[in-house]
């Protein structure tokens, strides 16, 4: 940039230093603040503080938006999978790829495929249909475990 | 008065007053320093802290027109820069139990205005209304200005006051973030360190921005230049 151009523009971007408010008004102008302050104006809730501190900082902002981000990534990258042929998770977690495999285990070859998907307590037992039995039998998950 | 847009009709410079001496008055120069110690602003922050209203009183006389100046210019809109002063203000005193000292109370404010105004004016993109301040009377005696106005424009009846509704429609086209990069230097007289830690972003950046807003304003004023 030249040097004398430059000159000019910071002399011209100068002009706005002359620029004033209305007399008076820089004398009035805290009464007017801390009366609305005193009014109870601006009293923050939860999620007001949270845009205050972000208001603030805009990097936290986009840091808790990436957090946010990546651990639904994540949730859904290591969520259990279905194999669809058996309705066994069969990757990702390794705790609920194990139960829901001691499930199948248990189930009845006939292919209710929701027995070894959802709910491992409500797994029949001794073959018999979920449909056949007189009542449903509710197994604690901890047998599953082992404990 | 120069530049009175309630009155509607500005003065054009005369040649007398291009012939005034030129040592009588020059471009005021901007107070870079806050005029009060960090000390005594933290002792007055701990004080609001405890909701000592008076003590806050004190915090926004020291600040007011540093930070309404800085509004004023963003906006071009003394209706908007009230506003957004006091909601600052506001908006500082709810937020401060979460102010732990680590920079002055100074840059914090500022820091909650500046960004106050980002969002304002990031909102009413497509609106730009301005409600220019009078000048100081001191303007239409400043030698330099007065040469600008007379001699580099082809326009020898450009008056100081068309001179700043020029300056302020060129600013208003400059990105948010590069307007306010030239007011806090260029009108405030902070520095690239102080900007940078005001905008939360580094001197390498401050610095381009500032190069990159200059250019672009030498070519909105060029006419005046």
């Amino acid at each position: 940039m030249d040097p004398q151009a430059r000159l000019s523009v910071e002399k011209i971007i100068a002009l706005k230093r002359y620029e004033q408010p209305p007399p008076g008004y820089f004398r009035l102008l805290p009464e007017r603040i801390t009366h609305r302050i005193e009014q109870g104006e601006g009293q923050s809730n939860f999620w007001e503080t949270w845009s205050a501190a972000f208001s603030i900082r805009p990097v936290l902002a986009y840091a808790l938006g990436l957090t946010v981000c990546g651990a639904l990534t994540a949730g859904i990258w290591y969520a259990p999978r279905m194999d669809q042929s058996t309705g066994v998770a069969t990757s990702g977690n390794r705790w609920a790829v194990e139960s829901f495999r001691t499930a199948a285990v248990d189930a009845p070859p006939s292919g209710e495929r929701w027995l070894g998907s959802t709910n491992p307590v409500m797994a029949p037992r001794n073959g018999e249909s979920f449909f056949t039995m007189p009542e449903v039998h509710a197994i604690p998950v901890s047998l599953y475990l082992g404990n | 008065m120069l530049g009175r847009r309630t009155c509607g009709n500005p003065l054009p410079i005369t040649k007398a007053e291009l012939e005034k001496p030129r040592q009588a008055l020059s471009i005021p120069e901007p107070n870079p320093e806050p005029a009060s110690q960090p000390e005594e602003d933290l002792a007055l922050v701990h004080r609001a802290q405890k909701e000592d209203t008076a003590a806050y009183d004190e915090l926004i006389r020291r600040y007011q027109e540093r930070i309404y100046a800085t509004l004023y210019h963003m906006t071009s809109n003394h209706e908007d820069a009230n506003d957004l002063t006091q909601d600052a203000f506001i908006k500082g005193y709810r937020a401060l139990k979460s102010f732990k000292g680590d920079s002055s109370f100074y840059t914090w404010v500022y820091r909650i205005a500046v960004n106050k105004t980002i969002n304002f004016l990031k909102q009413r993109k497509n609106r730009v209304l301005m409600s220019l301040n009078d000048m100081d009377f001191n303007a239409e005696h400043d030698p330099d200005l007065l040469a600008l106005v007379s001699e580099n424009t082809p326009r020898r009846d450009l008056s100081l006051a068309e001179l700043q509704e020029k300056l302020n429609a060129a600013m208003q086209k400059l990105s948010e973030h590069h307007r306010m990069v030239v007011v806090l230097h260029d009108v405030q007289g902070l520095s690239h360190e102080e900007i940078g830690e005001i905008m939360d972003c580094n001197v390498g950046t401050v610095r381009s921005r500032l190069f990159y807003a200059r250019q672009q304003l030498q070519a909105y004023l060029t006419e005046y230049l």
